[in-house]
Parts: C-alpha cells; sequence; structure tokens
C-alpha cells in the first residue's frame, strides 16, 4: 500500500470543502484532487505546511504508512 | 521549440524536384518555380490552418511528407478528466499559447508562432482512457520541416519532464 494519504479524512473531520482549502492555500483544485487519491509523485515541505496550517492539523493527521 | 534546420530541409527537398526536373529532359524554363511555389503555398496552409481542429489530420496524412513528429506516452494512474485538467494547467502556467482544447475529446493543441527560423510548431496533448486510469500521448509536429534532427524529441522529452515533475506538489 505505501504512503496513504488522508487529505479527504481530515477535511471531511474539519467540513471543508476542496475549494475552500484551495482558496486557503493557494494550492489548485486539481493539484489538491491529486494529492486527495494518493496519485502525486511527491509532496514539498511547503505544500505540508500551508495544508496542515489551513486544516490545523499535524502532517501525521495527513499522511500514514501501510503495509 | 525552434528548429535552426527549417530552411535546410525546405532546401533539400526544392533541390531534389528540380533535380528530377532536369532529369527528365526538356527545357526547364520558369517551370522550376511550381515546386518551390506549390510547396511554398502548402506550407503557408500549414500554417494557416494550425488553429483548426481537423488541422492534426491533415499534419498526420500519410502522403504529407512536409512534416516531422515525435510522438511520446506517459501511462498514468489517474482519472481521465483530471489528467486533463491537469495537463491544461501546466499548459496555462508555462504561458504557451492554446491553440484548440476540447474537453469532450480530451485533447489539447498548442502552437508556437512562425518565426524566420521555423515555420512553428503544434504539439497536441491527447488523453486516452485506459480503463480507471488513463494515458497521457504527447504528439510534437513540425509542419514544413521535412527532417527536425531531433528537435522534436528534445521539446517531447522537455513536456514530458515537466508533466512529470509537476506531479511533485
Amino acid at each position: 500500500m505505501g504512503i496513504i494519504v488522508n487529505l479527504d479524512v481530515v477535511m471531511a473531520k474539519r467540513k471543508m470543502m476542496l475549494k475552500d482549502l484551495s482558496k486557503k492555500t493557494g494550492i489548485s483544485n486539481v493539484n489538491l484532487s491529486i494529492l486527495k487519491q494518493s496519485k502525486a509523485k511527491a509532496i514539498r515541505f511547503s505544500t505540508l505546511e500551508v495544508i496542515c496550517e489551513a486544516l490545523d492539523c499535524q502532517p501525521g493527521d495527513i499522511l500514514s504508512f501501510e503495509k | 521549440m525552434k528548429s535552426k534546420f527549417n530552411y535546410i530541409g525546405i532546401a533539400v527537398v526544392l533541390i531534389g524536384l528540380i533535380l528530377v526536373l532536369k532529369a527528365l529532359g526538356g527545357v526547364i524554363g520558369l517551370y522550376w518555380l511550381i515546386p518551390v511555389f506549390s510547396l511554398s503555398i502548402f506550407n503557408i496552409y500549414q500554417s494557416a490552418i494550425s488553429d483548426d481542429k481537423y488541422a492534426r489530420k491533415v499534419y498526420n496524412h500519410r502522403l504529407n511528407f512536409m512534416v516531422s513528429k515525435s510522438v511520446e506516452t506517459i501511462h498514468t494512474e489517474i482519472e481521465p478528466d483530471l489528467l486533463f485538467d491537469k495537463v491544461v494547467e501546466e499548459i496555462r502556467k508555462s504561458k504557451l499559447r492554446i491553440s484548440y482544447a476540447s474537453r469532450k475529446e480530451r485533447l489539447v493543441a498548442i502552437s508556437t508562432p512562425m518565426s524566420l527560423r521555423s515555420w512553428g510548431e503544434r504539439i497536441y496533448f491527447e488523453v486516452v482512457e485506459k480503463g480507471k486510469n488513463a494515458d497521457l500521448i504527447i504528439e510534437s509536429i513540425a509542419p514544413g520541416q521535412v527532417i527536425s534532427y531531433g528537435k522534436n524529441k528534445e521539446n517531447t522529452k522537455k513536456l514530458i519532464q515537466h508533466i512529470e515533475d509537476s506531479f511533485t506538489i
């Protein structure tokens, strides 16, 4: 399985829509969708930082590892 | 995106045609102007239709020897519509001019302008559905250029690298 992106779970907990997160972070809807579906090749620390700030969470809430 | 060998390729073809006419014998007179004029008109036509939906068909026609092209495919695990949006977004970011885009056909065409050194280049991005995933076909076409001396392939590789890098978010 590898690295799983739990962005949708955190967003649902915060009751935040994708477009709202996009507005808050400045990351495009398309890139957030790719990230949400765990299809991104890599994630920058700067991206992680703005997402964590917008969702008021820790990087560990967004990313997890499954064998 | 320009090839400095553009005119060399055309000149080679024209000289070849003139030599064929000479070999056929007889007085050529100004008849040599016919192929020169015809090919020039055809190249202008190819450049003029670049924004047209059907230009790709003209460029890819098996009898059209006045184009050079390079085709590469990227395999992705992304849904077709999402990949299409991603491609459009990346093209807009890179400030290339989109000459044609259709979500229905999942096809985007960009073109570089004609200059003294080049007839301009057309690049087609086509998203092809593969089950739940999609492939991205990048086709770089240089109308009016018989040989691109690897320039097309080089440009396609650059685009592939740019798109692959864009998946680092």
